[in-house]
């Protein structure tokens, strides 16, 4: 009964007073910014970590290799915190 | 001449309102910071105060939001605004006094539309606005930062479990700054311009703007200084409430907290949400803890915060009604909210001289944990 009273009043009455495909939208970005930021940002602290015992156990090529993927990733996350600003900004 | 005095009563209290929720929310933003120790607390504060007064500037959606979303602009009057910010204020503070951290937003809309109730009945509330703009968002914001923030210390343990945690909490200390940076700026972003949306209501309830117009650059420069000078001067309690009593966070947590906090409160910002960032940031620190270990957070301080939540818009609508019928008793001029405005900064002086007496033992605890 409450589920074809839900289906009969409620739900085509939430589906016309909010946009769900806007805050679909939200959910979406907030998810990828979120998640994608704070795993590009544990990337460059893998890279530079890595680098560094790479480097003192004398394997310079791997070192490289985990520095640039460090420094990569940094400007992922550099890039994305412009983006997420620039987005602010567009009013 | 009364109108005016009246608007001029509303300015003054609105950016009193600004100034309790930089006082009140936006300590929440540096809470993290401070209890992982990337940063020393006044540092902390200091960015976070020069942070929200920048972003403030960025964006005006919000604002349109607050001014035109949410009760029908033909019917609003000056005393319908400034009773809804007198019931926001009292109901700020007393969470505040309890050190609960519940919206200062949601505060804020409960205000104006218990007001807008009592005034003009249910016909003058914009329900499709309140409901799509400020109830969804309401249950859907704190259930996502939780989804975001969860998911995202995961993946960070998943990248960076094996490595020694010296290094990995020094560079998660020092990403903390760029991301509590970001959440302060998000902060403002969408906090502000809650004020800014109440001031111009009622700039067009007292005819000096028209329907449907913009925020006027004055307003904008007068709530980004109230919010920042608030956040400078203010919440230590908050600070330790979500910094050390929902979980314990190590540095990965506190910038997965906040980063997943700042990405929900910037997207929802640019789609012209209000939501409540304390809320965000509750939503998003539970995440974090709860991902890592469920009885890492201390889900008796999160029921309470959770309870706050549900109460703050009827408890707010409330008193917004009641302080409308208050003013009322004096007429419809100024004396009302004249009186209602002393009234309130007695209550606000009395609130303060006890917490204050209270509070030494908290902000030493809260500075001692940097």
């Amino acid at each position: 009964m409450s589920g074809s009273v839900f289906g009969a009043l409620v739900a085509p009455l939430a589906a016309k007073l909010v946009d769900w495909g806007q805050l679909l939208n939200v959910v979406e970005a907030a998810l990828l910014a979120g998640v994608g930021i704070t795993a590009v940002f544990a990337l460059v602290i893998y890279g530079s970590t890595r680098a560094g015992d790479l480097r003192r156990r004398a394997q310079p090529v791997a070192a490289g290799l985990n520095a640039a993927l460090a420094v990569v990733s940094l400007a992922g996350v550099l890039a994305a915190v412009a983006f997420a600003v620039s987005v602010m900004l567009d009013k | 001449m009364h109108n005016d005095v009246i608007l001029a009563i509303v300015v003054a209290t609105a950016l009193g309102f600004d100034f309790t929720n930089g006082f009140h929310d936006t300590a929440n933003v540096v809470a993290t910071t401070i209890s992982t120790r990337a940063l020393a607390p006044r540092v902390a504060v200091g960015l976070a105060s020069l942070l929200n007064f920048v972003g403030a500037f960025l964006s005006l959606k919000v604002a349109a939001t607050i001014a035109s979303d949410i009760v029908d602009q033909d019917v609003i009057t000056t005393t319908i605004v400034f009773a809804g910010l007198v019931g926001a204020i009292v109901w700020n503070l007393a969470t505040w006094y309890f050190g609960l951290p519940s919206s200062s937003s949601h505060a804020l809309v409960g205000g104006v539309v218990g007001a807008t109730f009592v005034a003009h009945g249910p016909g003058a509330i914009l329900g499709a606005g309140l409901v799509s703009k400020i109830i969804v968002p309401a249950v859907l914001a704190p259930v996502l930062a939780f989804l975001a923030a969860g998911i995202a210390i995961l993946v960070v343990y998943r990248i960076v479990g094996r490595l020694a945690p010296g290094p990995v909490n020094r560079g998660f200390r020092l990403g903390q700054v760029l991301s509590g940076g970001l959440l302060a700026l998000a902060h403002g972003t969408n906090d502000a311009q809650k004020t800014m949306g109440v001031i111009t209501l009622a700039l067009i309830a007292n005819g000096n703007l028209s329907h449907g117009h913009g925020v006027p650059t004055w307003v904008v420069i007068a709530s980004a200084t109230a919010i920042s000078l608030g956040t400078y001067l203010g919440g230590w309690r908050i600070i330790k409430t979500l910094g050390t009593r929902i979980i314990k966070m190590d540095p990965a947590q506190g910038f997965a907290a906040q980063s997943s906090g700042s990405a929900v409160i910037l997207a929802a910002t640019h789609f012209g949400y209000p939501l409540s960032t304390t809320h965000v940031i509750s939503g998003s620190v539970m995440g974090a803890g709860a991902a890592k270990r469920l009885s890492a957070v201390r889900w008796g301080v999160a029921g309470n915060i959770v309870a706050a939540w549900v109460l703050t818009l009827p408890c707010a609508a409330i008193v917004g009604a009641a302080v409308y019928g208050v003013t009322r008793l004096f007429g419809t001029g100024s004396l009302g909210p004249i009186v209602v405005a002393g009234a309130a900064l007695v209550l606000i002086g009395v609130v303060f001289a006890r917490r204050l007496r209270q509070g030494a033992a908290i902000t030493s605890t809260a500075q001692g944990a940097s």
